[in-house]
Parts: C-alpha cells; sequence; structure tokens
C-alpha cells in the first residue's frame, strides 16, 4: 500500500531530514515511526501524504509513484488520505462542525449527505454535543479529536497523522491512541509518528524508528 | 455530470456565503460601483431620447421654395408638379400668395402691419417635404431647386440639425469612453475585491489545500464571487439610473411641453437592461479571474 525505495529529502538550505529511506507498509496495518526531535518522522509522513517531494528515491501510494503525479494529481492523493497534523491547522473562524465539512465539501459531496457524515464522524470522537463550538473554545485534547474528526470524515483507507498525543496528558494520549486502534480495526492503514513511547505501548503497532534521517530499526510492538 | 453540478452549487454557495458573511461592507463596496455604472447607463439613455428625438424632427423637415413675386398660379402648378416628380420628395404642396396673404391677415398682432400694404406683396410657395432628413440631403435637394427657372429663394432651416446631431455624436464618444474606463475599473475593482477575499481567507485555502482542494476548487468560489459582486453592482447601477430617469422626466416633461415638445428621457428596455447587466457581470468575472489565477500561483 505505501512503499518508500531510497528516499531522501534535503530541504533548501542543505539540511537533509531523510537518507535512503526504504520501508514498505501493508493496507490495515497500524505503523508508529518513532524517534527524537528532528529525525525526520514529519518529513517522512509528509513525503507518504505528498506535502512534500522526496529529493531522490521513489515514494509509492496505492501503486502511484508521487514522483509522476503534477498538483492536480497530489490533491486527489491527499484526497483519499485522512490526515492529523502536529498544530491541528483547524480553521478558528468556523465552527466545530465547519471544520468537519471542510473534506468533504472539496470532495464535492451533496450537502445533506455531507452533514450526515460530519455529525458521524464527531459523534465518533465524542464531539457531537459541541458541533457548533468555536475550535478555540475547545481543549486541546478536544481540539485533537476534532483534528481527527476531519481526518476521518471522508472515510479514508490510509490515515497519517503526525505526533497525534503530543502536548496531552497521559489519560487523553491514551484515549487518543484508542481511537486510532479502532480505526485500524475496520481495516483503515494507520501510520503515525510518535515519541510518546507509554501512550504508544497501549496500541499493537509496528514501530520503525527513525534516527538522523535513517530508519534504525523495525519492530512489532506486543 | 452531476458531480460537476454539485462542485458548482456548492461553489455558488460558497460564494453567496461570502457576500452574506458581511453584509453591510458588501453592500456599500455594491453600491459605490453601482453609482458609477449608474452615470454611462442614465447617460446614453438620455442621449439615445435626444437622438431619437432629432430624428423624429428630422422626420418634419419641410423646404420651403418661394417663387419669383411676378410668377402666376400656371407657372406655380408647373412648378410643383415638376417638384413633386425630384428625387428625394415625398411631396409638394403648394401655398399660392393669396393664401399666404390670407393666413398673415388673420393674425391680430399683424393687423397694422397687413393694413399699410398696398397689394399683396408675397410670393407663392411650394412646400417639399423631402424623403430623408439628412442635413447633407437636405442641402443637395435645396441647390438643386435653387437652381431652377422661376425659383426665386430656397429656405430648408436644417443648420441647428446639423449642430444638434453633432452635439449628439460628441456626446456618444464621450459616453463610449467612459465606458470604456468603467470597463477597466469594474476589472481593477472587482479584481482587487477578489485580492482582498483571498488574503481574508489565506488560512482557510492553505488548510484545504493541505488537505486537498484542487486549484479549482480553490478559485471558483471567488470566480462566482466576482460574477455576482459586478451582476449586483450593474442591477444597482440600473436601479440608480431609472431612479434618475423617473425623476428627471418629472422636471423635463412639463418643461418639454412649455416649448411644443413632447419630450421624456426613455427608460432603458428589457433587453438593454440585461445586457448591461451580463456585460457588467463577464468583466467583473474577468477581474476575479485574473486576480484568483495569480494568487493562486503565488501560493
Amino acid at each position: 500500500m505505501i512503499r518508500l525505495v531510497e528516499a531522501s529529502k534535503r530541504y533548501p538550505g542543505g539540511h537533509e531530514a531523510l537518507t535512503a529511506v526504504s520501508l514498505d507498509i501493508s493496507a490495515g496495518e497500524f505503523v508508529a515511526v518513532t524517534g527524537q526531535t528532528g529525525a525526520g518522522k514529519s518529513t517522512l509522513l509528509k513525503l507518504i501524504a505528498g506535502l512534500e517531494r522526496a529529493t531522490s528515491g521513489d515514494v509509492l501510494v496505492n501503486g502511484q509513484n508521487l514522483k509522476s503525479l503534477g498538483p492536480a494529481g497530489l490533491a486527489v492523493l491527499r484526497r483519499s488520505l485522512g490526515i492529523v497534523f502536529q498544530d491541528h491547522k483547524l480553521l478558528f473562524d468556523r465552527s466545530a462542525f465547519d471544520n468537519v465539512m471542510l473534506p468533504l465539501e472539496i470532495a464535492d459531496f451533496p450537502v445533506k449527505e455531507a452533514q450526515r457524515r460530519a455529525r458521524a464522524a464527531l459523534d465518533k470522537v465524542g464531539l457531537l454535543a459541541r458541533e457548533k463550538a468555536n475550535p478555540i473554545s475547545l481543549s486541546g485534547g478536544e481540539q485533537q479529536r476534532l483534528c481527527i474528526a476531519r481526518a476521518i470524515v471522508s472515510r479514508p483507507a490510509i490515515l497519517i497523522a503526525d505526533e497525534p498525543t503530543g502536548n496531552l496528558d497521559a489519560d487523553y494520549a491514551s484515549a487518543i491512541m484508542g481511537l486510532f486502534r479502532s480505526f485500524n480495526q475496520v481495516g483503515v492503514t494507520v501510520v503515525l509518528s510518535t515519541h510518546d513511547l507509554p501512550a504508544l505501548a497501549t496500541v499493537q503497532a509496528r514501530r520503525i524508528e527513525l534516527k538522523d534521517g535513517r530508519v534504525l530499526a523495525g519492530e512489532a510492538l506486543a | 455530470m452531476k458531480a460537476f453540478v454539485t462542485a458548482h452549487r456548492n461553489a455558488l454557495r460558497r460564494a453567496l456565503a461570502q457576500l452574506a458573511s458581511q453584509p453591510w461592507g458588501s453592500l456599500l463596496s455594491l453600491s459605490v460601483l453601482g453609482c458609477a455604472l449608474a452615470i454611462p447607463l442614465a447617460l446614453h439613455s438620455t442621449l439615445s431620447s435626444i437622438k431619437s428625438a432629432t430624428y423624429r424632427m428630422g422626420a418634419d423637415a419641410e423646404v420651403n421654395v418661394f417663387m419669383d413675386p411676378k410668377a402666376t398660379l400656371e407657372d406655380a402648378n408647373a412648378l410643383r408638379a415638376k417638384l413633386s416628380t425630384l428625387r428625394g420628395v415625398t411631396s409638394a404642396r403648394l401655398v399660392t400668395k393669396e393664401a399666404a396673404l390670407e393666413t398673415l391677415n388673420k393674425r391680430p398682432q399683424l393687423a397694422d402691419l397687413m393694413g399699410s400694404l398696398d397689394g399683396n406683396p408675397l410670393p407663392h410657395a411650394i412646400i417639399l417635404k423631402p424623403e430623408r432628413s439628412e442635413p447633407a440631403t437636405l442641402e443637395r435637394l435645396r441647390a438643386e431647386v435653387n437652381q431652377l427657372p422661376g425659383v426665386d429663394r430656397v429656405s430648408a432651416d436644417f443648420e441647428w440639425l446639423r449642430k444638434l446631431r453633432r452635439i449628439v455624436a460628441l456626446g456618444e464618444a464621450v459616453i463610449l469612453a467612459a465606458a470604456l474606463l468603467l470597463s477597466v475599473a469594474v476589472v481593477l475593482v472587482i479584481g482587487n475585491t477578489i485580492r482582498l477575499e483571498v488574503l481574508t481567507r489565506r488560512d482557510e485555502i492553505a488548510v484545504s489545500t493541505l488537505i486537498g482542494a484542487s486549484t479549482s476548487f480553490v478559485r471558483r468560489p471567488f470566480l462566482y464571487f466576482g460574477f455576482l459582486a459586478g451582476a449586483l453592482s450593474a442591477l444597482l447601477g440600473w436601479g440608480i439610473a431609472v431612479g434618475g430617469i423617473a425623476w428627471a422626466n418629472t422636471h423635463l416633461s412639463p418643461l418639454a411641453t412649455e416649448y411644443g415638445i413632447q419630450f421624456s428621457i426613455q427608460l432603458p428596455s428589457v433587453f438593454e437592461a440585461t445586457a448591461y447587466i451580463l456585460a457588467i457581470a463577464c468583466l467583473a468575472l474577468l477581474g476575479a479571474t485574473f486576480s484568483a489565477t495569480t494568487m493562486a500561483r503565488q501560493r
């Protein structure tokens, strides 16, 4: 489902965030990318989501080499993914409900069907009662759940989450991991980055550890 | 096809929401543009009405042929018959010297003058009704008739008509220039409005792009916004122009009647109004397309 072949990423200025990373992620897997700050976790997820292009090597998602995709093709790819951003990227001039509606508007869903799906997604993350709230009035954990609701609302086959438990207390982090586990159990491929090992210990996931932009080890956590 | 319709319906909905999100701000901006757009429309209607009135007046134009005072009634009848066969003449009516004197005698203000006359100093006259009323045609007819034997003088008072038509032509040129300038203004004003809208919504655009929005998805609501803003401005402009014309007519018509003229400024027809609104909306769409495309490229 996801394959990286000798993928490297060098940012303007010369910093190489990833160096010749090769890995395979199968459909239905729960994969956690771990490592220290600056190890290249976010860059790896951005390459998979088509938010950044590899400087060299190949990144394949659903059999498509992202190198061959133009801006329109990358937009189509991103619509097929659920992305949870590290800094949430919520719109504070819209209600929680409207934030969740956004991916469905982009996918040109008929309004009634979109509204039904948005409420179902909010219900799934426990925020239906706060659908009219402005995201700024939500707690950090609620904002994270809102971001997850927006990511799952279009029912993606792949869910990518960058540090979804960052800045959350242990209970909240565990609850968020539980949400990802529940999506994975219904067949969604989950790829997340984290350095929160205690929270990761609450779920079963294959761990890919990065250090200085290279894969150190790949192991399954029980 | 269904997806296409849904995409455009959603874009239209978002554009309407954009307009409705700041109703007073939108209304003020559109009103400013509407006021500016009302001016050429009102001027066009005024000038069209003047033009139409001058052609009506032109249609009533006559050429008066005064015969030599010594010419007899037979001479006059012969000349009338000849003039009626001339090319470009619709009719030729003879006014005998006796009939002319009788008409003058009926005017009480001329009684003293008429009483002091020994005989009838008036000549026979023939009134020609020309087929066409263009000053050049009338001038040719006058020159042609003037050379006929027995003709003393030909009078065709069309100089004022020529001047009026020149003024109307100048007015048309001024309106065309104003309309062209306003067209450019519409493109620039709407383009700038869209640029500001894009800046206001940059976070939304950035997030939308990150989660898979295409360039056309981002651009489309702004294009609808531009088209709607243009159409609504033009509609307001039309309303202001119609109101202004109706108000002006309440003063103009009685004044014209004082001078024995039936005149009022005609309101733009349904076709003219529709074409005007569509043209402005298309210009606004052009401005919006230019601005949204430029901003999308800069992202």
